[in-house]
Order: structure tokens, then sequence, then C-alpha cells
């Protein structure tokens, strides 16, 4: 009576090569041209609606209706700092709540954790979500489950908000979508999980997604990236006035290429606000780019998402020509069904340029990365830039928390890097010159615990010059990789993990505020004897976060290593072959 | 035209009742994940519901399933299978 499938996805813009897909499906063809599809994996289900209806069809509204008989409590990320109801930039840390506490007023963003009373976890969320609004949550009348939301299609907006370059909807329809009659809808997905170490290595929004249109991925090039906005442009000991303009670039690309760090971005300046058509006089893009290109460094640049939406084709043509190779689009803040478009088509004629894109101020990973793979990542998470003015002084435990959760739905441009650490009394949000909470090592294993092909180095070159070992070590990190096992962990707690590139493994460890002993079982590791290269955090790491010890051991698969970690500490190891 | 539209109706309502017996008044259709630790039951009715369980034990379930069209109506309400694999 069930399908039962066997397959296998590869890809190498992944944290695996090979994705094994093992499913059995029911399908239930209904009275009325409509199919309701369950897909039972070993990680969780999935369910969609698929229509063969002639003519287009308006969507009203989507009943999702979820309940938990045996939940203890949620994970929940509120919606925070809306412009209105529907307008939010989808960075919220989680607050542990029971169902009976929850806000009833407040719209929750996807993921949503939530731990029954036996430990096990369900985690909820959309994946192949195209040409329709995504969802929010918000905890239902009975207080035992959640019922969906989703925004109306907008039928008028005005710019406004950050620089005037979002637009804000003021009008909404009372339906949901337009769309075609014939189509399938988004997967409602529900990953459940014994242990919460399942929850780190998790393929199913990849695996619902829509497979790749591009035929030719072999010129997209995953890498990390020297970030100038973060660190404010503050280099030091240099002849030229820092800032937004070509000398301080140059320097940018100078240190990329002299640490292997594949691209420089110019995030928001280097043009007009609205209009990306302008440069301002102090840049010379081409100047910069040949620059880079001389050295082996290549150029991404910042785009507002509205005014990149009017001129996508000028914009494209233009900078692709110059020799840009992706932009980081900024500020959508919405998931109504046109900005959902707008994703695609960014995605799509990126890669008829060759270009690739970061999503920022975006709605959570629904596997456009697998459907485009010139989508390199996506923000959606309460990243490394809130350390310039929040007043969350939990950062250590999101870190070990939103690995379970938010990046089960796909890669995070959480932008780690910070050579400036705090421990928990000394650290203060400072916008121009950030510390980050927590030691230098817990940013280190941030390259290999947080999934993002296209990944941030968020601190000033002068400070990475500095730094140099931390630098070396970051730089050696690859952003996708061939093999991943989540080792050990717990929500919340702490992390180990480790990947594999090639005959490289790549591991990291990190603890929230709490001093953490774990033990490294290299049994993952085959045959032979290894060289392991391990930052870990030094025996002051409490006093001063940035202590931290560097060393190479040796191991072999029956190594059993004992670990400190400091508190909002961290561990990081290259492990290669003799 | 109308007669034969009642035929079927009355050849739909007989089959309706000589299958009652036989099967559930409310169908129900069951898939459990390759390694039989979820197993997910979903019951057609007035409403599309499901319910999941893991070794045994209900995790999550939803009482209803549906899609709003504007000039179509509610899938998912009044809701009959036509056939299932």
């Amino acid at each position: 009576m069930v399908d039962a499938y066997e397959g296998e996805v590869l890809s190498d813009l992944y944290k695996k090569s090979r994705i094994p897909e093992v499913y059995n499906a029911l399908t239930l063809e209904m009275k009325g041209d409509y199919k309701l599809v369950f897909r039972m994996y070993d990680a969780g289900m999935a369910y969609r609606f698929e229509t063969a209806i002639r003519r287009d069809i308006t969507v009203m509204g989507e009943t999702i209706d979820l309940d938990f008989p045996h939940a203890r409590q949620a994970w929940v990320p509120y919606i925070r700092e809306s412009i209105h109801r529907y307008q939010a930039s989808y960075e919220s840390p989680y607050t542990i709540q029971s169902f009976n506490e929850m806000h009833a007023d407040s719209l929750i963003i996807l993921p949503l954790l939530i731990e029954n009373e036996n430990g096990s976890k369900v985690v909820i969320t959309e994946a192949d979500l195209e040409d329709y609004p995504g969802f929010y949550l918000t905890i239902n009348e009975a207080r035992n489950g959640f019922v969906a939301e989703q925004a109306g299609v907008p039928l008028a907006e005005t710019p406004g908000g950050h620089n005037n370059l979002q637009s804000i909807v003021t009008e909404y329809a009372d339906y949901i979508a337009r769309t075609k009659g014939t189509r399938t809808f988004p997967w409602r997905v529900l990953t459940v999980a014994q242990t919460d170490v399942e929850l780190l290595d998790n393929d199913l929004v990849f695996l619902l997604a829509s497979p790749s249109r591009i035929e030719d991925t072999s010129w997209i090039k995953p890498g990390k990236v020297a970030w100038d906005w973060w660190n404010d442009w503050n280099i030091s000991g240099v002849d030229f006035e820092a800032g937004i303009n070509t000398e301080t670039y140059q320097f940018y690309i100078d240190f990329a290429a002299e640490h292997g760090i594949e691209y420089v971005i110019l995030d928001e300046g280097w043009s007009e606000s609205t209009n990306l058509l302008n440069i301002i006089p102090e840049i010379d893009l081409q100047a910069i780019i040949d620059h880079g290109k001389a050295k082996g460094v290549d150029i991404v640049l910042w785009a507002g998402w509205a005014p990149l939406r009017h001129q996508m084709d000028e914009v494209y043509a233009k900078y692709s020509a110059m020799g840009v190779k992706g932009y980081k689009i900024d500020f959508m803040n919405r998931d109504d069904q046109p900005v959902v478009n707008f994703y695609y088509e960014a995605a799509r004629k990126a890669a008829e340029y060759e270009q690739f894109v970061d999503f920022h101020g975006a709605y959570k990973p629904t596997g456009l990365h697998r459907t485009y793979p010139n989508v390199l990542t996506y923000e959606g998470v309460f990243g490394l830039e809130q350390v310039k003015w929040t007043t969350y002084t939990d950062f250590p435990r999101y870190d070990v928390t939103a690995p379970f959760i938010r990046m089960l739905a796909g890669p995070m441009d959480y932008t780690p890097g910070a050579m400036n650490n705090a421990n928990r009394s000394n650290w203060r949000a400072v916008h121009s010159n950030p510390m980050s909470q927590g030691t230098r090592c817990h940013q280190l294993a941030m390259y290999v615990i947080f999934e993002s092909p296209f990944s941030m180095l968020a601190d000033k070159p002068t400070n990475y010059m500095r730094e140099s070992a931390s630098t070396e070590f970051i730089a050696a990190l690859p952003t996708v990789f061939d093999e991943t096992q989540a080792l050990d962990g717990q929500l919340g707690e702490f992390i180990l993990m480790a990947r594999r590139k090639d005959n490289h493994w790549y591991l990291g460890a990190m603890t929230n505020w709490d001093e953490r002993d774990l033990e490294v079982d290299f049994s993952f590791l085959p045959e032979g004897e290894f060289e392991a290269l391990i930052f870990r955090d030094g025996i002051n790491a409490n006093r001063e976060a940035s202590d931290y010890k560097r060393e190479v051991i040796k191991v072999n698969r029956s190594t059993k290593l004992p670990i400190s970690m400091a508190s909002g500490g961290g561990w990081a190891a290259i492990v290669s072959p003799e | 035209m109308k007669g034969m539209k009642n035929h079927a109706v009355l050849i739909l309502l007989f089959l309706t009742m000589a299958l009652a017996p036989l099967e559930a008044q409310h169908p129900s259709y069951q898939v459990a994940s390759p390694d039989g630790s979820l197993e997910l039951s979903v019951k057609v009715d007035e409403r599309i519901g499901w319910t999941l369980k893991q070794n045994g034990l209900v995790v999550a379930t939803s009482p209803s399933i549906a899609m709003e069209l504007e000039r179509e109506g509610v899938l998912g309400h009044q809701a009959a299978v036509r056939r299932s694999w």
C-alpha cells in the first residue's frame, strides 16, 4: 500500500557529499482534483498538498493545526523588532516556555522546537517554499499546540525602514497566494529525534527541496570572505584614512590574499542606498576588482533587496561584466508570496550571470540552496552582529542552541570570527569596536560547527594580522564538506562535531557559559596515524577570554582525548594524515 | 443527464452501503518510517487528521489539514479519498 523510496543525492556544496534518501510515502488522491502526500523518513515526517486544477487559483488560507499532547516545553523564537506583524528580520534568540506560559499574541518564526515529556524533540519547519508565503505559528486556544498564520498578498507598498531601502507593506489582500492550479505546495516538516544529537545532522529540508535547476554548477565557488561592516572599517597602521574607499578595500584584499581568503565583500555604502548603479566617488570599483584579480581574491557586493528588485537585470549585467562574483542581498524581512518569488528570481537570474547570492535579512532556509545551488547561505539567525548593540548576554547558550533548531533548515550566515573576546563580566556592547561573548576558541569552533558555504571573517584585518595563528587556522577550514558526524551534544548546553573534507577531519566543540569537560573519541578516523592541530581554551580563558593554547599532538582511531572548555569556551582541531 | 446522475448516486450509495460492513466508517491510512520507529495514521472523514507516533508514543497530532481556495472551496473538508497508494 505504500511507496518505498531509496536513493541518494550528490552535492559538492553541502555538509556532506552524498546524502542518502530513504522514505515511505503515502499518497491520498482526493475527490476535488487534489492529493495529499505524506513522507515518512527515519528522521521525521512531511506532508504537502498537490493540486490538479486547470485554471489559476486563489488561496485564501491554509489550516496547519499541530498538537503536542505530551509536550513539556518549547524553544520559541518569537518574532521581534517587527515593523508590523509580517515584517521582521527573523533573528530571534529562543525563549524556553511551557505551553501555558507562551505569549498568545506573538508570532513564532520557524523552525520551532518542542520537547516531549520523555525528552524526545520535534522541530517544525517547511521545505520547498515556492510561489507561496511562509508560515508562522501561534499557540492555540487550548494551549496544547499551534496554529499557522501566513501573510496576505501585499496590495500596496511604500519605501521605508533602514535607509529607506526596505519596502513596507501598507495593505494586504485577504488571500495569501494567487498561483497556478496545477502544482505542488510546500512541505510541512516535523523532524522527530530521540536524542538531541540527531538534530545536528539532519537532511530533511535539503531532501524535500526541488532538485537543482542549474545544470553546470562547477563555477560556484564556496569560500570565506573578509568582511568590512562588522569591524566598521577600523584598520590601523596605514597611511590613508580608513573607510569606504578604494585604498581600504585594497588593504582588505591584500590581507585576504595573504591568507588564502577567497573573497572580499563591499557591504552597504559602496553605492547610493537606493540606486545600486550609482557608485560613490570614493570607490573605484574596477580598480578594486582588478587589484583582487591580480591577487586571486574575488569581489562580492552588498545590495538592498528593494533597489535590486527594480534594477536586477542592469545590476547583474553591469557588475558581472566588471568581474563581481556575487551579492549579499539584504533587508527583505518578509516572506509573503511576492518576496518568496523574489528569492527565486534573484537566484535564477544571478545563475544566468554565473554569480552567487547570500540572503541576509532573510526568512529561514527552505531548501532553495538545493534548487539553486548558487544560493550559498542565508542569515535568519541571531548572529554576531548583535554584539554591537544587544542587551542579550547569553550568546554562548544561543550558539549551542541554534545548530539544533535554526541550522536544521540550512546554512546560516552567523558571521563568526571575533578576535576581541570577553567573559561574562567583561562583555559590553560596542558598536564600532565590538567583542564577542565567550572565548577565542568558541569563535574558532564556529567555523566547523556553523554551516555556511560562504563564511564571513567578521573582524578587521589588523586584528587578524595581529592574531595570525588564529587567522591561519580559520583560513585552513573548508566551508563545504564530504561528511558530517555529530559526535555529542545537548540542546543549549554543548556541541561536539566532526566534519571531513577529502582526508582531513575538522572538529569543533562549544559550550554555554558553563565550563565543561568532554572526551573526544577519535574512533571515527580510519586506520593510520594522524596529526591533530588543536586550539583549546587557555588556562586563563575564564579571566581573559582570548587566551588560547595551540598544540600539535598525534592521534589515531583508538585515541580518547579529554578536553576542557572554559566558561563560554570552545575547542577546535584539524586532523590530518601523517 | 439528470437521470444518469441520479443513477450514479444510487450506485455509489449502494456500493458504500455494501462496503460499510467490510471497512471502517472513517477510513484510516497507515505509513511508517523505513526503520519502523515513526508511525503515521491518517484519518479521513469530515476533516483530514493525523497522528504521529514514535516508538508507540504519540509525539504530534493534527485535527485538520486544509487549504481554502476562493472558488473551489476548502480542500480537506468533507474529504473523500478516490484512491490511495
